[in-house]
């Protein structure tokens, strides 16, 4: 995890299509959220992007570099109090990445993009 | 490339919302109605910097979003209105050419394409020492109700 202790895996069931569907806890005490924003904690759009391709990696067993975004759409905000508990589906055929950030009747981040194997 | 900096530092936190350690971008060059530039050196103490130095695109993402916020934030703070939250809202067709590492200074430009009501949408390209390292389109919701 590239920010230190931001959510926790809770569990993670593959699918027969492939997919691997993930549940994750994030955590409401991160420094983030300090800056994210001062006295109104939102995760960052940014950080569900890197949660996603963190366990795109984890499915498949290597680290990865996002090099393109199709398109990614934020249809409802997540926050550590309002929405602690998230599900993540990722789909990874050759090297096309699609993602689902959910809960129960919520959606709140589609992905489709392009991973390469990460080179430092 | 960008010559004169107008603002850097904790000067940028008068026109974002954003504060450490979520704070991605540390120089304004220039803005107008219709674009903006901004830049982010990336520190080694950056969160989104991996062990080795590799910036996490992630990190490339948010420095182009704050770029956005930095145009709305300036663009109010010369009208003299209030600083606004903002969230990405999309994100498309960004294409990554090149990665950043600690110590490089990305400098990402972006242009108006529409806006209306809370919606702005931006076409955004971020160089490094003048070379194409990003590009997307990025939609920012402005929350003016706060």
């Amino acid at each position: 995890m590239l920010v230190k202790d931001f959510y926790t895996i809770d569990g993670k069931e593959a699918q027969e299509d492939g997919a691997v569907v993930y549940s994750v806890s994030l955590n409401a005490a991160h420094d983030v959220y300090k800056g994210h924003f001062p006295e109104r904690p939102i995760t960052p759009g940014v950080c569900n992007i890197q949660m996603i391709k963190e366990l795109a990696e984890d499915s498949c067993g290597r680290a990865l570099t996002l090099t393109a975004i199709d398109r990614c759409r934020l249809t409802a905000m997540v926050t550590p109090d309002g929405s602690p508990k998230l599900n993540i589906k990722v789909q990874l055929v050759d090297t096309k990445l699609s993602a689902t950030i959910f809960h129960e009747d919520t959606t709140y981040m589609t992905l489709s993009g392009t991973v390469v194997e990460r080179r430092d | 490339m960008s010559a004169t900096v107008m603002y850097s530092g904790d000067e940028i936190k008068t026109f974002i919302p954003q504060r450490e350690p979520m704070l991605m971008v540390d120089k304004l060059y220039t803005c107008d109605e219709a674009s903006v530039e901004a830049g982010l050196t990336v520190s080694p103490d950056n969160i989104f910097v991996y062990d080795g130095g590799l910036f996490s695109e992630a990190g490339m993402i948010e420095h182009i979003a704050q770029s956005a916020a930095l145009f709305a934030g300036y663009n109010d703070w010369i009208n003299h209105r209030p600083i606004v939250l903002g969230y990405i809202a999309e994100i498309k067709k960004f294409a990554l050419a090149a990665t950043a590492h600690v110590g490089d200074t990305l400098v990402s430009r972006l242009n108006v394409v529409s806006q209306a009501m809370n919606i702005t949408l931006m076409d955004a390209t971020t160089t490094i020492n003048g070379n194409v390292a990003a590009s997307c389109k990025i939609k920012i919701f402005m929350d003016k109700k706060k």
